[in-house]
């Protein structure tokens, strides 16, 4: 049943009933490790794996902090490392002193900037706005 | 979208009361978003662990027969509930409208690219429990929708070793346990 054409293809999304944007690489059985009230780790089943990566209160991220620098448009794409960055900046202190905190939004922005992962512009713009 | 991703509606626990029974639809924007990814996994998990039925998928007798078969569950058979996830969400400060939902099945179940059923069991690693997350808000309802809440999430996730059956950290991440 499976084949190229319904096979999964990894991308981020914007979940605006859970106010989320999600990025997983794999349709598989996953384990979501929450870091802090922005950025959540999803590891593979082993628990070993870093698969990908949830950032939470997104809507308030890109209205607040990512919307006056990118002025997206619904044909531009936003760079989730760049939005993994954007937190990081509005954490300033809190994160340079939690070793272990720092190493996950590290991961995240990795896996973000290794895997090319983006956002539609129109994802954001309009949705966002609903 | 195909057949098997059309959910009905889902009953579970009133969060303040445990003997009422709720009506829950399930994020119709959550289904589309994993259906346009081609992402069977989570949906899965939905029919496994809150409707309590295996998705009607071809050849699903192999999973219903597998010698792990998925635990079966509803809402009803939540372990917790928590309200509030003390972080910004929409437009609330603290998400203090969400709902979570604790599941602790045996085994779960994911997608499976064998040609024979695209689901296979998956046994549950240890100190991992399901989250299903609910919003009880009456904007997200759809006009016409008679339900109380919507279904947002479900999430297998890590648990603390102090407490292998619940989410880690859970007297911090969530503003209040309700049972």
């Amino acid at each position: 049943m499976a084949n190229d054409t319904n096979s999964y293809k990894a991308s981020a999304a914007f979940f605006h009933d859970s106010d989320c944007v999600e990025y997983v690489k794999v349709d598989a059985f996953v384990i979501y490790d929450r870091v802090d009230e922005f950025l959540t780790l999803i590891y593979d089943k082993t628990g070993i794996q870093l698969v990908g990566f949830k950032l939470k209160g997104f809507k308030n991220i890109f209205t607040k902090q990512l919307k006056p620098i990118y002025q997206l448009n619904e044909k531009q794409f936003l760079r989730l490392a760049s939005a993994i960055e954007a937190i990081c900046v509005t954490l300033g202190e809190q994160l340079f002193a939690d070793d272990d905190r720092k190493r996950s939004y590290q991961a995240a922005a990795t896996l973000a900037a290794n895997d090319n992962v983006e956002l539609r512009g129109f994802d954001l713009v309009e949705r966002i706005a609903a | 979208m195909a057949v098997w991703q059309n959910f009905g509606i889902a009953v579970a626990p009133n969060p303040d009361d445990k003997a009422v029974d709720i009506q829950l639809a399930v994020s119709a924007e959550l289904v589309a978003a994993n259906s346009d990814m081609n992402k069977m996994t989570p949906l899965l998990q939905i029919w496994c662990h809150v409707f309590g039925v295996l998705p009607e998928l071809p050849n699903i007798s192999k999973v219903r027969n597998a010698e792990n078969t998925p635990t079966l569950s509803t809402l009803k058979d939540s372990a917790a509930c928590f309200r509030g996830i003390e972080r910004p969400h929409d437009d609330e400060d603290n998400g203090d409208s969400v709902i979570c939902y604790v599941l602790n099945p045996a085994t779960s179940i994911e997608f499976s690219p064998s040609q024979v059923c695209v689901a296979q069991p998956v046994i549950m690693p240890q100190q991992t429990a399901i989250t299903v997350l609910v919003r009880i808000k009456p904007t997200l309802l759809r006009p016409g929708l008679t339900v109380d809440g919507i279904l947002t999430r479900i999430e297998p996730v890590k648990c603390s070793p102090e407490d292998p059956l619940l989410p880690n950290r859970y007297k911090t991440r969530y503003r209040e346990r309700l049972w």
